[in-house]
């Protein structure tokens, strides 16, 4: 005889989230702290932190590492996790499916399309339009690609308010390689100059980050990640299918015009400062709604803070495990998190039948 | 302050499913809609409830349908659907709690135990949605909407409860426990519409009938006069023999008897 054990979560799966919502802002206290102490001249600035704390006195060049270099790729990588993982959220919302990712399903693509757009075709916009737009022209193309394509991918994949989780994969496969095909296409007409904006841009790493970077994709994410709690009840009762929602009040057209320009902001933000970086917005979410459940109220929130500390956690070892030379953070991100995505897939019995 | 469909014309694609079908509700009564498979049943609850657009005219309490401020009928009106898939993995307390909060009571926490009880659901709280079987899935649900519009009559105006096969899945004893709820409902001065396919639960706990037969009104009116020999044989397209319980005065019918043509 095996005794039987049921399996139940704890009862106030809520104010647990509440709890786990101040525990994330400890660790992103201390996560940012290693972030700027470690690497190549992380013993140097440890000294001249403790010098700082000591004698309020910091020499210039402690200043220089730490506020041109360390401090503005760690506030991009924060934006750009926080970004990822709402975004990966808000999309899992939308679609009803875990395994909804702008990375994965050709938002990312479309995104990196609208940049690749922007810096080949945008030297050709009248003079008085690239003053206007000035650094936000990248990031601003990037949110039209991702709207377009998370427009498509929702037109194609819903039908009578079911979302099928097998055509929103294949659409995005579509999606992907026909963005990336005509990405192909603009390389072709780059001239030298924008040939080394492409490479530089398309690393997918935080390498390049400076001050001006935080302040183009930073407004963006903070619009995205700021709108998110006010999607969340809509979200919740979505979960139970596009007429019920409606039946408990939920205003349904807005809704998904509001979570859809989210998730285009959010990941074209990201993906114009930072290229394309995946899994963070299919692993953080998953690991939350496992820790503390699906409700959107504490998800959004916690997912900003934990894919934030997670992607700045990945920089880190980016920046290190190969020092001193660096390795992409879309490699690490996805070595940690593609096995994560099989693990959901195999526990799913029928991705098929939803 | 009553639910009315005024000549409404339902096609889905070329398909026309309706037929200029009329259709009346009052407060204070359960009324049942039934009629065979694919007579339009579900179709005519969507419409009346605004989920698929209709030809004809369709007011609750004298308000038409807007589908631009939802949270105004969400506080009238709670709807269960013929099925619902959840998708993500809520436990059952958090799927009844969103209902609370979506009607004018989420201040009452304590509603969502009490509908839970009300259905027999008590001790079910922490089980994940997911994992009940079907017809505890349909009583949690009902648990949902119940709690929404808690109170029959909220400021004075009803409130209503459109329910689609609520019985459809369960066993006699939660039969005969969710219709006693429904009519205490309407007894309290609610209003309930429900898609019934069990014609003797019908006899027993409703008020009024409207018989639905090919997308059109075959009849309409109290048990009595709806659920007859001549109309229920003609819309089921079986010769039927309805009987009456000396004992309680309520209509009945035995499968046993019935005649196929
Ligand atoms: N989405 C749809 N597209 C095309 N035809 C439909 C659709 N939904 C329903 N129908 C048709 O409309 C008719 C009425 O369907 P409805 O679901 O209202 O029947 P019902 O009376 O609820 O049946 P049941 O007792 O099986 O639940 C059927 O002939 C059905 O085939
Ligand atoms: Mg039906």
């Amino acid at each position: 005889m095996v005794a039987e054990t049921t399996f139940a979560p704890p009862t106030d799966r809520g104010a647990q989230a509440w709890r786990l919502h101040v525990v994330l802002w400890v660790l992103i206290l201390f996560v940012s702290l290693f972030s700027l102490s470690i690497g190549a001249a992380g013993a140097q600035v440890r000294a001249g932190l403790m010098a700082w704390i000591a004698t309020d006195k910091l020499d210039a060049a402690t200043r220089l590492i730490l506020f041109d270099i360390r401090v503005p790729r760690l506030v991009l990588g924060l934006l750009v996790g926080a970004a990822l993982a709402v975004s990966g959220a808000m999309m899992q919302g939308l679609f009803r499916n875990p395994l909804a990712d702008p990375g994965l399903v050709g938002v990312g693509a479309g995104a990196g399309l609208g940049a690749i757009t922007a810096i080949v075709i945008g030297a050709t916009l009248p003079a008085f339009l690239i003053n206007a737009l000035g650094n936000y022209m990248i990031p601003l193309a990037a949110f039209f690609g991702g709207w377009g394509s998370t427009l498509i991918l929702y037109r194609v994949s819903t039908r009578n308010g079911r979302t099928s989780v097998a055509t929103m994969l294949l659409a995005g496969i579509a999606l992907a390689a026909l963005a990336g095909a005509v990405s192909g296409i603009l390389v072709y007409m780059a001239d030298d100059r924008q040939l080394r904006d492409l490479t530089f841009w398309g690393l997918g790493s935080l390498a390049g980050a400076t001050w001006i970077k935080v302040l183009t994709a930073g407004p963006l994410i903070a619009v995205a990640i700021l709108s998110a709690p006010f999607m969340a009840r809509g979200l919740n009762g979505l979960s139970l299918g596009e007429a019920t929602a409606v039946h408990m009040g939920v205003p349904l057209e807005r809704l998904k015009t509001g979570a859809i320009l989210t998730v285009a902001c959010a990941t074209g933000a990201a993906v114009a400062v930072s290229g394309g970086i995946g899994f963070v917005g299919i692993v953080v979410p998953h690991l939350l709604r496992l820790a503390t459940g699906p409700d959107h109220r504490t998800l959004l929130p916690n997912a900003a803070l934990l894919g934030a500390i997670l992607l700045v956690l990945a920089d880190c070892i980016s920046r290190t495990i190969i020092a001193p030379a660096e390795l992409p953070i879309g490699i690490v991100t996805a070595v940690l998190g593609a096995p994560i995505f099989l693990w959901i897939l195999l526990r799913r019995r029928g991705v098929v039948d939803l | 302050m009553s639910v009315i469909g005024t000549n409404i014309t339902v096609s889905i694609g070329r398909k026309p499913i309706l037929h200029g079908v009329n259709f009346a509700a009052e407060p204070g009564e359960v009324h049942a809609i039934v009629g065979p498979n694919g007579s339009g049943k579900t179709t005519l609850l969507r419409a009346l409830t605004g989920d698929i657009s209709a030809n004809g005219r369709i007011t609750l309490s004298d308000r038409s349908f807007d589908r631009k401020r939802p949270w105004e009928m969400a506080s009238i009106r709670g709807v269960l659907p013929q099925v619902t898939v959840l998708s993500f993995p809520f436990t059952v307390i958090e799927v009844v709690r969103m209902g609370l909060e979506a009607g004018p009571h989420g201040a009452s926490p304590e509603i969502a135990h009490q509908a839970l009880r009300d259905v027999g659901l008590e001790g079910y709280e922490g089980r994940f949605f997911q994992e009940l079987s079907g017809g505890e899935q349909q009583r949690a649900q009902l648990a949902r909407v119940l709690s929404q519009v808690w109170e029959p009559v909220q400021d004075g105006a009803p409130c209503w409860l459109f329910l689609d096969e609520p019985v459809a899945s369960l066993d006699i004893g939660h039969q005969l426990g969710v219709m006693e709820l429904a009519r205490r409902y309407a007894d309290r001065g609610g209003g309930v519409i429900a898609v019934m396919h069990d014609l003797n639960l019908t006899a027993m706990f409703a008020d009024q009938v409207t018989l639905l037969s090919k997308g059109e009104v075959a009849a309409t009116g109290e048990v009595a006069n709806v659920l007859t020999d001549d109309l229920l044989s003609a819309a089921y397209a079986c010769t039927l023999r309805v009987n009456m319980a000396p004992s309680a005065g309520k209509t009945f019918l035995l499968p046993q008897t019935a005649a196929r043509s």
